[in-house]
């Protein structure tokens, strides 16, 4: 712990320390639903979240949260992601974990859908 | 910096602690490491969340979902269901009137509380600073220190309306004003931490939950008051609250925001720790100054006042624990915004320890001016298994009772005198038809004759006597005149005491002689107990 030598130093460690505690927080800049494995078959939604987590960390993004979902129709696949960011919802269908890493990578941080992969249908 | 993608914030304050939260923290922990978790979800300890009566509990970010009542073995299900595939475990959650709430914010113990003093406990953790600094911590006394003078500081204290909240309601801008105007070189800020009301807990929580708003709400008061020196008085008997106190003073002098030249600038302000061993006058503030000297807490005659002849006969200011708490955000967003709330006479919000009979006991906090039936029956939920509310006693053995025909009086420092009662420092228990009045006096009394000091005979000797009385009462064996002694005793008690002690300790049994009239008769000459408590001979 160093000593904090003046307002503007306090205000600096102050948003450094409000970005660990975005998972609490109401307001972020980027939802991310996942799908999750079922009780006796995975169907590799675990691996695309912990390709996820991962991504996010490599890249030092903490804005996000990271909501588990379940199945939500024969449309969307699992393994499924879901990227909820400036307003706007988008679905990706039937993902790898290196796709995941892609997606993050593209629009979770920059905001940049992938159109290639994502998915027509609108809101959860 | 690490991310976790779950929170789970396990209440950590003395009460779920008692209720075996520890057992099942453990046991989560456990959970976690078996199934590979640990590097996803991080464990939160924080201070109390509020609801105790459904402790231990937990609440899981980001969706805020809130488990109630847990053991140990709902650790497995919870990492099973809830974390690895993101599904509530519904049987844990707030059962309320045949409803189930998934989150905090949905209850009806929620809706009508304002949190300020409360803002962060059950949210932070309270062992880590920089948790505090990222709800806004120190953000205020940065300001004050470096944009205002002492008198900007008074001014906003006094214009915000803010009042004592350790139950006699004096104005805080004004006392740091009266502390400004002395001539001194030194000068102290003592924190009121010695809570002492049967079943009170309001300060506790906030010391255990979010130590740090005191700190800095005690050196915004240093800086008001050219004082560099502070002291926490706070009872041996809240390990815990120490405990986390010990840790933040460390971790704020680590950090610079205590000590020498704060923030780079030239105030300097320290604050040490005193315990006191749990006698109930040394919340009285000159048996508390007199404790803090390492003297026998007994105490003195004013005036002169703290402010003028205080701690080592320096001008002191004596700020209660929730009092402090609500400097900070005072300061950060204004007079006006913390006017929002209460009434003109009393702004702000108060903390109550809502205990007794209630269906949902815990922790509260609601502007000042809420109806009491708002808290007991909205926000309690009500006199449970179909019993009916009788009375709520405010102010502890200062206080007095509240009956139900004024259910509807709003709680605040100008209407609860009004009945005999008082706001006291916030522990509100609630009785219902099983309760007698009677029996509930003495208790009050018999409290009150033991923590007596005996310094001053009207307190020492008064007390006794009215406690004799009562006892003959309760036993079968008044007489109608009792009821009479009783009530010129305690006037004249309340008038020639020397402390708040003992010109309030006549309180309980006044104001349910007022209310409760009926049932002393019904003691003296039926020989019965009407609510079937005392045993008649």
């Amino acid at each position: 712990m160093e000593k904090i030598k003046s307002i503007d130093e306090l205000r600096k460690l102050k948003e450094q320390s409000q970005a660990f505690l975005k998972t609490r927080q109401k307001d972020v800049k980027v939802k991310i639903y996942i799908s999750v494995d079922q009780e006796e078959n995975t169907n590799g939604s675990r691996d695309v979240l912990l390709a996820t987590l991962d991504e996010l960390q490599k890249r030092d993004f903490s804005d996000f949260q990271i909501i588990e979902r379940g199945p939500i129709g024969s449309d969307i696949k699992e393994p499924f992601m879901a990227i909820e960011r400036d307003g706007k919802f988008i679905y990706y269908s039937n993902i790898t974990p290196n796709m995941a890493r892609e997606i993050i990578a593209s629009h979770a941080i920059k905001g940049q859908i992938v159109s290639n992969w994502a998915s027509k249908r609108g809101n959860l | 910096m690490k991310t976790y993608r779950i929170h789970a914030l396990v209440c950590a304050g003395t009460q779920c602690l008692a209720a075996g939260g520890n057992g099942f923290k453990d046991a989560l922990i456990e959970e976690l490491k078996q199934h590979g978790l640990t590097e996803e979800v991080l464990i939160v300890e924080t201070g109390c969340m509020g609801s105790c009566q459904l402790g231990p509990r937990m609440v899981v970010y980001p969706e805020g979902i809130m488990y109630t009542k847990l053991s140990p073995e709902d650790a497995k299900e919870i990492v099973e269901e809830d974390f690895l595939k993101g599904r509530p475990v519904k049987r844990l959650l707030w059962k309320q009137d045949e409803k189930q709430f998934l989150t905090l914010h949905d209850t009806p113990f929620f809706a009508k509380q304002t949190r300020i003093v409360l803002r962060n406990c059950g949210f932070i953790n309270p062992e880590d600073i920089n948790e505090c600094i990222a709800q806004g911590g120190y953000e205020s006394l940065g300001k004050v220190i470096t944009e205002m003078t002492p008198k900007d500081v008074i001014k906003i204290i006094k214009d915000s309306g803010l009042r004592g909240r350790g139950g006699a309601g004096f104005p805080t801008g004004l006392k740091w004003e009266l502390a400004n105007k002395q001539i001194s070189d030194t000068k102290y800020i003592i924190c009121n931490a010695d809570e002492g009301d049967p079943g009170a807990y309001m300060n506790r929580s906030v010391l255990e939950g979010d130590p740090h708003s005191v700190l800095e709400g005690m050196a915004i008061a240093g800086y008001a008051v050219e004082s560099q020196k502070g002291f926490i008085y706070i009872r041996a008997e809240y390990p815990l609250a120490i405990k986390r106190l010990e840790i933040a003073i460390k971790q704020a002098r680590m950090s610079g925001l205590l000590g020498k030249n704060i923030l780079g600038t030239n105030f300097s302000f320290d604050i040490e720790l005193r315990m006191g061993a749990g006698a109930f006058v040394c919340g009285e503030e000159t048996a508390l100054i007199n404790s803090t000297e390492g003297k026998r807490g007994e105490p003195r005659k004013k005036p002169p006042y703290p402010v003028e002849s205080g701690l080592f006969g320096k001008p002191t200011v004596i700020n209660n624990v929730e009092t402090l708490a609500n400097i900070s955000v005072i300061i950060e967003k204004g007079a006006d915004f913390f006017r929002q709330f209460g009434t003109e006479k009393s702004p702000g919000t108060k903390a109550f320890s809502l205990v007794g009979k209630v269906n949902i006991a815990g922790l509260i906090e609601v502007p000042l001016g809420t109806p009491l039936r708002t808290i007991v029956f909205d926000i309690g939920g009500g006199i449970p298994e179909g019993h009916t509310f009788k009375a709520a006693q405010t102010g502890g053995p200062s206080g007095g009772v509240i009956p139900a025909k004024h259910l509807d009086i709003p709680m605040d420092y100008e209407n609860l005198p009004q009945l005999g009662a008082i706001m006291g420092s916030g522990g509100l228990i609630v009785m219902d038809e099983t309760s007698c009045m009677v029996d509930v006096a003495k208790f009050f009394l018999k409290f009150t004759v033991d923590e007596s000091c005996g310094k001053c005979v009207p307190c020492r000797e008064g007390t006794r006597q009215m406690l004799n009385i009562l006892e003959k009462i309760t036993s079968g064996k008044g007489t109608m005149e009792d009821l009479e002694i009783l009530e010129k005793l305690g006037n004249v008690i309340k008038l020639t005491s020397l402390c708040g002690l003992g010109q309030t300790a006549p309180n309980p049994v006044l104001s349910t002689l007022r209310h409760f009239r009926d049932e002393y008769i019904a003691h003296v000459k039926d020989k019965v107990c009407p609510a079937n408590v005392c045993s008649m001979k």
